[in-house]
């Protein structure tokens, strides 16, 4: 048994080595594919981490009358973040906001004239984040609740509700989009992939009909053939992960600098071992399923 | 010991479905140690025979019944068993272009379980039989005709089979190297193996003075020991 599964190796491997441009020209459709798949890896990041950053944008505000003191503002903030809905919660004190503003509009007019008048006109203020966008609505209730409205000046829920869900929808399809993308690029680049391997075996046709008239077994005949196949992908998701590694290495300040925050590098190594499996799975598979289909047509039995 | 049953075969044409016959109620034998000739022009049957008896094609109605055993019972995937007690020569060669002379030969042997490591000798003797030891290394694309054609012989004959089927082994080969491959077959014959050679050649039929089977469209119009080319 040894020695048959030692055969078949050493059969597909000669076969990859004689067959120089046919198993570059697999192993070259096979990189294509894998580079494809992790750049839709890198994407679907990428999706993920706008429709994070869009939705981080989506808060409700709570406002809080003058005469509520930090203590009351503060404990309302830690009944807030008892809230299951709530992510996290943000105390923005009067004199934080004015000094915000000030830095903000540094060199404008409105800065210069609240330090002309020297009044503070800004409020204590609760930057709420809840998990789910649609859950708003239930910070937005806590706050109306008798015995707190009393103490806030105004919950901007109802000027940002429609923006919110606007955001959320964008979000939301902007991942639509990314799913369905990878799925039918995935679904056209196993097509590609699986069409090259065919042709290739296709034009191997006569020598598995040789080898099965001479008295070879349908396994004995498909296994150098399978070996073949997983050696083209093998090699081409080498490639395929020194190059992206490399592009993404280079990439890397650009992207930080144009997308205001996406380091694709940190995710990239954060995610290395499922990058390698994703490249190994995607080349080696691809060699070998096209291969098993290509070869099957050819052998009867 | 092979037999073919009032065998017919009939093959269904790709456009307009048509029935076409390639074979008519064809019965004939072979004894162990035989040297038949199938001769007829192109299209009459011969290679259908051929692949018959190694079990490429099933017959319509009738049986070929090859040591005993009716090939219509024989799984497709279990017919590598037949092939392995075959010697099977063309008239293309049919050599695997990605290996060498030596491969070739040996991947007859290897296809039954034997360690051509250790039947290097064995490779290496029959290489010599045909004339090819100082080429064992080199590819397909690189021999001649005749080469080939002796390349295809020595694969043939490297795990010994029960019989030999040869089609067309000359039909690629010009008239010295045809007679060259004509004295290996009748010199593998006399060794004791079976050969069923398929040729539209008159001058080899003739000079083989063994037995001819002649064959017209799918039927069996001669059967003569000693005979000679008739069409």
């Amino acid at each position: 048994m040894i020695n048959y599964i030692k055969k078949i190796l050493k059969g597909g491997w000669k076969n990859f080595k004689r067959q120089g441009f046919l198993s570059f020209a697999t192993a070259l459709i096979i990189f294509m594919v894998v580079m494809l798949g992790t750049s839709l890896f890198v994407f679907e990041n990428g999706v993920q981490y706008f429709s994070e950053k869009i939705r981080d944008k989506m808060d409700v505000s709570v406002y809080f009358k003058e005469s509520v003191n930090q203590e009351t503002i503060l404990d309302l903030k830690k009944q807030v973040e008892n809230l299951p809905e709530v992510k996290s919660v943000e105390y923005t004190s009067p004199e934080d906001a004015y000094e915000t503003f000030s830095k903000t509009h540094k060199d404008d007019t409105f800065a210069q004239s609240l330090q002309a008048i020297q009044v503070n006109p800004f409020l204590a203020s609760l930057k709420i984040q809840t998990h789910k966008s649609e859950q708003y609505k239930v910070v937005s209730e806590f706050f109306k609740k008798p015995e707190i409205a009393s103490y806030v000046r105004d919950v901007n829920d109802h000027k940002r509700g429609e923006v919110i869900e606007k955001f959320s929808n964008i979000a939301t399809n902007i991942e639509n989009i990314g799913w369905i993308s990878t799925l039918v690029l995935s679904i056209v680049a196993l097509i590609i992939a699986f069409n090259t391997v065919r042709l290739s075996i296709h034009s191997q046709r006569i020598e598995i009909e040789v080898m099965h008239l001479v008295g070879a077994k349908n396994s004995l005949v498909r296994g150098p053939f399978l070996v073949q196949g997983m050696i083209s992908g093998f090699f081409a998701s080498v490639a395929a992960f020194i190059l992206s590694t490399i592009i993404i290495f280079i990439a890397k300040d650009k992207i930080i600098a144009i997308t205001d925050g996406f380091d694709i590098w940190g995710i990239y190594m954060a995610n290395l071992s499922i990058v390698i499996l994703l490249q190994l799975g995607l080349g080696i598979g691809l060699g070998l399923i096209s291969s098993y289909i290509a070869t099957r047509k050819y052998l009867k039995g | 010991m092979i037999e073919f049953k009032q065998v017919s075969k009939d093959y269904v044409s790709n456009i307009g479905k048509e029935i076409k016959p390639a074979l008519r109620e064809v019965s004939f034998s072979v004894k162990d140690g035989e040297f038949i000739t199938l001769c007829g022009r192109s299209g009459a049957g011969k290679t259908t025979i051929l692949r018959m008896i190694a079990c490429e094609e099933k017959p319509t109605t009738g049986s070929v019944v090859f040591y005993g055993q009716d090939t219509i019972d024989i799984k497709e995937k279990d017919a590598y068993s037949i092939r392995q007690q075959l010697g099977f020569i063309f008239q293309d060669f049919k050599l695997l272009p990605y290996k060498t002379v030596f491969e070739n030969v040996a991947y007859a042997l290897e296809v039954t379980g034997q360690d051509t490591k250790k039947a290097k000798d064995e490779v290496m003797k029959v290489l010599d039989l045909v004339g090819l030891t100082k080429k064992a290394n080199r590819f397909p694309k690189e021999l001649s005709g005749g080469e080939q054609q002796r390349t295809s012989i020595a694969r043939a004959l490297i795990h010994r089979p029960r019989i030999i089927l040869a089609d067309e082994p000359t039909g690629n080969l010009d008239p010295y190297h045809s007679r060259d491959i004509m004295k290996v077959l009748l010199k593998i014959n006399e060794a004791g193996s079976t050969i069923i050679l398929s040729t539209h050649n008159k001058e080899i039929v003739n000079n083989l003075k063994k037995r001819v089977i002649t064959i017209d469209d799918g039927r069996i119009v001669r059967d003569e020991e000693n005979g000679m080319f008739f069409i």
